[in-house]
């Protein structure tokens, strides 16, 4: 009873409780799936051995729009600003980011237009919130739920043909070594320079203010709504660049549906790296790379003769996968006190 | 009477402050709409006009219809709100036969209303407006998942997920299991409900248990469920056809109204009053309130902040179950069936969020919501076959709406307009 | 595609398609009524297998209308009750195709090419596993397998010596890599599943997802960018339409099922007034397929993109059409680049595997092979127990 109490001190027995229940339901579908078997395990240690160079080269195509996305909204909820709209800016990028690319004829110019996507409505979302004091998460949501409509009616509408639009080779972004596409390092960089920013300037320690004590910043006579203003910005443009990623790195087209999941997907690896961009960008990777070993575990030889219907669990693994990691992680994070509220000058 | 009397003046006075937000928003919406459709070269007020046939009012006696549909759905939700809890008395005295004229009353007057609406649109028989509320029946209810939660200070998006499971553990019971009439309507529904409330419950213990942040859970629950019901219906209750769930037993269908529109719209209807009646007339629901009005406040009248968190999930979680079963055993699709690919359920639960926000998280306000959207949803068909405007542009509008509704002050800004509205300094 | 085939019909017989494109199952019904209240409409065409009971629904209460179903069942469902199994509706015909015959010959050109090339796989991407899927399933395993069974028996010297990389001498459950992705349009699935299937040595991955084939083009691009190729190995295969056009040299062809000439010659049939006799005559149920006959006249449905470039020309035309309609370049270059690629393509390959594949073709159409129809859960346990 005594270890009881303490683990209930400890805020421990309540993460306990919490993974299990996690490992119970996975166990559950496993069980539903009649896949609670060891030859799962052992088609998952052959996937990693086999051929793991190109799995890891192909893991850069997922880590990119996640780290891109996620260092992004590390930056802006550090400032106090809780964007839920990701997967909006996924999509609204993506297609504004391929019709650039086309009028000003350039790849690049197509990535740097989804950036500025990103950054109007991260503008947009952050005036709304700070000024008039919008509930943030509403705010995001109303803005994955535009972005969905808008990618399917602006695909009939400018390119009058539903659901698809193929881009012209000459704006993809090449990849390198096959499968390694070279917008990583972008990511990689962005990743680092958040991070000085956020720890080694002054600007970083207001950001880091600006979510913490708004109150105190205020007195110091520097402009709350202005710093916020700026993080959500700059967040935003992070990923709307992630978005154009999409289609002019990776694809080479567009789809009614593009990149869906990814922008929560996101979220939630900023939640497991406590709003640190380098550790986001660790997570990113290792997230980017669960779902590519899913698909490969689900598309090696002879492993529907084994375990028929083993696919289902596979596309079920990254969210499973995100599921358990956030549980285990979360108690050791710590959020900016004023996220999500916003600052009234009392 | 004057019970009842206050009772709708309650609940129109409620809805007075809120219709205005939502009238301003819904009006900035549509222009963003029209200027979607003027940008790539449509006529926005031709499509406007062919949406409106969506809603089965072009007709004099549709629109009338609507009208009298709305004054008796009223009706009936603030009697049931105003003698609720007289009802299951009345009914238990009826069970023991002790007749007593009160209870009698009771009950004939809700069964008469009930017969009176019914009775009505098999009169008008007029497609358009069954279709408008047959998509409304799943919409409100999904409404419900996400206003709870927002009433308990929570993000609750998992309606989608908890939708699928509801949809195949209703296509389970009314397609599996040989049970008698009315009893079978009843398992099928209320397994449905459960199934949705047990999907719930896994992001509900990983908020109250260790904080994780209920976007996250609920969206993940949201893909599994996503996977998970596609293989449940191939490998598990497919029927004569292996894509989809065997057929319902017509034991488990709820009767046809006309066109697509069962019975079980009253249902639907029934549970936005009683989560009204729960949030608003007893002490869980007060304490749920307060736990998202104001959760300090909660924590030091020494409210459980857990269980009231826990409540809202499993209402949520209901609710969804419910829309669920209302597409599978409560609307004729697909010949009574739910296909592997989940068209008939796909996207209801995102669509709530919307509506929810629209309705003010009020579940009153939600079946307003829900049938403004169901209207345009249906009327989007119109636009795009007469002149060709994609109906996406339907989801757009909603976005824009959703956005316009997140803001606090947008009142104020239809009252004052833009230029005068200042920046209230100082705590609210 | 239905779209191509009301294209044409509009244009041959002086007719007008209006179109609805369904966002959920539930708009069906509503849907198929707002196109069967317009009095100027003849004929109503409803595309895939989801509309079964909706078009029967809808057909009973507009009587005077012809619907048409593809892919759809009308006349084994009873539609929730509203008719009897088996009862043939006079204003409404289903429209099936042969998928596993089409699937058939191109697995047996995969295997073919994978025997040429000694590779040890050919792939499948699918999308949401529903039977339709099967169907294709089925069909390409079956003919690889006797793509197999046929080099075998022709070449026996060069079989034998086949080295231990060839599909010959892969166990016969695993010479097909596939899964099932669970979706129709989130293409990163389909980049990510086709990617391991080439690394194992897939020589061509057919794309059952639709739009998922963006996917598997990406990393067939990819590698031809790593490797500095000209043409395939590796390829994909097309499905539906000609796809050979989307990224020539490396579509080894595409499996066409031209729901357009249902679309076309449903419009004829009503235009001729035939169409209501034919529903008659044919039990409802018109087949499409290779070598199939509507009352005694060749109407296929069902072919692969290995003759001559005839049918390439016309999707080529679509994407100039539609090239002219937006003023946006759509296709990768100019036509005659496109037919150059493909045929250059089609020549660096064997003839004996072309030879193959138009053998096969051959003996499908007099009947001399049945191609494995799997259409229930039963049949595909059956199938999957052999093929893997």
């Amino acid at each position: 009873m005594r270890i009881l109490a303490w683990l209930q001190r400890k805020k421990i027995l309540g993460r306990i409780i919490s993974i299990v229940a996690v490992l119970v339901f996975i166990l559950y579908l496993l069980w539903a799936h009649d896949l609670l078997r060891v030859e799962l395990f052992e088609y998952t240690t052959r996937a990693l051995t086999e051929n793991w160079k190109a799995l890891l080269l192909s893991t850069s195509l997922l880590a990119t729009p996640l780290t891109l996305a996620a260092v992004g909204e590390c930056i802006n909820e550090r400032a106090g600003l809780f964007n839920i709209g990701l997967e909006g800016i996924f999509f609204l990028s993506v297609v504004i980011g391929v019709r650039g690319a086309e009028i000003i004829g350039s790849g690049v110019a197509g990535l740097l237009v989804g950036l500025l996507t990103g950054a109007l409505i991260g503008f947009i979302f952050s005036v709304l919130a700070v000024y008039l004091r919008a509930n943030q998460l509403v705010l995001g949501m109303g803005i994955n739920i535009f972005a969905m409509g808008m990618l399917a009616y602006l695909l009939a509408a400018i390119w009058a043909f539903p659901g698809i639009h193929s881009v012209r080779p000459e704006f993809h972004i090449s990849k390198m070594l096959g499968y390694f596409t070279p917008i990583f390092f972008v990511a990689v960089i962005a990743a680092i320079l958040a991070h000085i920013i956020i720890h080694r300037t002054l600007f970083g320690i207001r950001i880091r203010a600006a979510g913490e004590k708004p109150e105190a910043v205020d007195v110091a006579g520097v402009r709350v709504d202005r710093i916020r203003i700026l993080a959500c910005t700059v967040g935003a443009a992070l990923a709307g660049l992630g978005g154009a990623f999409f289609a002019l790195g990776w694809f080479g087209e567009i789809v009614k549906e593009m990149a869906v999941g990814m922008g929560f997907i996101a979220l939630a690896v900023v939640v497991v790296a406590g709003l640190e961009p380098l550790l986001a960008l660790a997570i990113a990777f290792v997230f980017g790379f669960v779902r590519a070993l899913a698909d490969w575990v689900a598309t090696m030889p002879g492993i529907n003769v084994v375990l028929p219907g083993a696919f289902y669990i596979m596309n079920m693994v990254p969210f499973l996968v995100t599921l358990l990691v956030v549980t285990i992680f979360i108690g050791r994070r710590k959020f900016p006190r004023a996220l999500g509220k916003p600052y009234v000058r009392e | 009477m004057p019970r009842l009397f206050d009772a709708i003046r309650e609940y129109l006075g409620t809805l007075k402050r809120s219709l205005a937000e939502s009238l301003f928003a819904l009006l900035i919406g549509l222009l963003i709409g029209a200027g979607l459709m003027l940008a790539f070269g449509y006529d926005p007020i031709m499509g406007y006009i062919s949406m409106l046939k969506g809603f089965g009012i072009f007709t004099i006696e549709g629109f009338l219809a609507v009208l009298a549909i709305i004054a008796l759905g009223l009706l009936l939700a603030a009697f049931i709100g105003a003698y609720w809890a007289k009802i299951p008395q009345a009914l238990a005295r009826l069970w023991r036969k002790k007749i007593s004229g009160r209870s009698i009353s009771l009950v004939a007057i809700v069964v008469f209303i009930l017969f009176l609406i019914s009775r009505m649109l098999e009169f008008l028989d007029n497609v358009e407006l069954m279709e408008m509320l047959a998509y409304s029946v799943p919409l409100m209810l999904t409404a419900i998942t996400f206003a709870v939660g927002m009433r308990a200070g929570i993000f609750n998006i998992g309606a989608e997920g908890q939708v699928y499971m509801g949809a195949v553990a209703a296509a389970w019971i009314g397609g599996h299991f040989a049970l008698p009439t009315g009893l079978h309507l009843l398992a099928a529904t209320a397994f449905a409900m459960l199934i949705g409330a047990a999907w719930a419950l896994l992001p509900a213990i990983l908020k109250i248990r260790a904080g994780v942040h209920e976007v996250i859970s609920t969206i993940m629950l949201n893909w599994v469920a996503f996977f998970h019901v596609p293989y449940l219906i191939i490998n598990r209750f497919a029927g004569v056809h292996a894509e989809r769930t065997a057929t319902i037993l017509p034991t488990a269908r709820y009767p046809i109204l006309g066109a697509s529109l069962t019975a079980v719209i009253f249902v639907a209807l029934a549970a936005c009053v009683v989560v009204y009646i729960l949030l608003w007339r007893t002490r869980a629901g007060y304490e749920l309130r307060l736990v998202g009005d104001n959760p300090d406040a909660a924590r030091y009248a020494g409210i459980n902040i857990r269980r009231a968190i826990l409540i809202s999930f499993i209402i949520g979680g209901m609710a969804a179950g419910l829309a669920g079963a209302s597409q599978v055993i409560g609307r004729p699709l697909l010949g009574w069936t739910l296909p592997a690919t989940l068209g008939t359920v796909f996207g209801l639960g995102f669509s709530g969020i919307g509506i929810a926000v629209i309705g003010r998280n009020h579940p009153i306000g939600g079946i307003f919501a829900a049938l403004l959207f169901a209207g345009m949803l249906n009327g989007a068909k119109f636009m795009e076959y007469d002149w060709g405007i994609s109906s996406e542009l339907v989801v757009a509008i909603q976005g824009v709406i959703i956005i316009a509704l997140a803001i606090p002050a947008l009142l104020a800004m239809s009252r004052r307009g833009v230029r005068r509205l200042k920046i209230r300094r100082g705590p609210r | 595609m239905a779209f191509k085939g009301g294209d044409d019909a509009e244009e041959d017989f002086g007719v007008k398609m209006v179109e609805l494109i369904s966002t959920s199952e539930a708009d069906y019904a509503p849907n198929l009524r707002t196109a069967a209240r317009d009095p100027d409409v003849e004929l109503i065409v409803g595309v895939g297998f989801l509309l079964t009971d909706d078009l029967v629904k809808v057909a009973l209460e507009y009587p005077d209308k012809n619907f048409m179903g593809i892919d759809t069942y009308t006349k084994w469902t009873d539609a929730g009750g509203l008719k009897e199994v088996g009862e043939v509706l006079p204003n409404l015909m289903d429209i099936i195709y042969e998928e596993h015959k089409g699937s058939a010959l191109v697995g047996a050109l995969g295997a073919l090419v994978a025997i040429h090339y000694d590779k040890p796989y050919i792939g499948g991407v699918f999308g949401i596993e529903i039977p339709v899927l099967w169907k294709f399933e089925i069909g390409y395993k079956w003919g690889a397998d006797w793509a197999i069974s046929w080099y075998e028996n022709n070449y026996p010297t060069q079989y034998a010596a086949e080295p231990t990389t060839s599909i010959v001498n892969t166990a016969k459950k695993e010479r097909v890599l596939y899964t099932y992705t669970g979706t129709f349009s989130d293409i990163t699935k389909g980049y990510t599943t086709a990617l391991p299937m080439y690394e194992a040595g897939a020589v061509a991955v057919y794309n059952i997802a639709g739009p998922l084939g963006i996917g598997i083009n990406s990393v067939v691009r990819d590698i031809a960018e790593r490797d500095g190729l000209e043409n395939g190995p590796p390829f994909w295969i097309g499905v539906d339409a000609n796809q050979d056009w989307i990224n020539p040299g490396f579509v080894i062809a595409s499996m066409m099922k031209r729901v357009d000439f249902g679309v076309y010659y449903a419009t004829k049939w009503v235009k001729d007034n035939t169409f209501r006799d034919l529903v008659e005559s044919e039990g409802g149920e018109i087949t499409l397929g290779v070598g199939t006959e509507v009352a005694g006249v060749l109407t296929e449905g069902i072919m692969i993109s290995t003759g001559p470039l005839g049918e390439l020309d016309e999707f080529i035309e679509m994407g100039v059409k539609a090239e002219e309609l937006t003023g946006e370049r759509i296709l990768l270059g100019s036509p005659e680049w496109i037919r150059g690629k493909v045929e250059a393509m089609r020549e660096a390959q064997p003839s004996w595997m072309w030879d193959a594949v138009a053998e096969l073709e051959t003996k499908i159409r007099t009947g001399e092979v049945e191609v494995p129809l799997a259409f229930t859960a039963d049949d595909i346990a059956f199938w999957r127990d052999i093929f893997g």
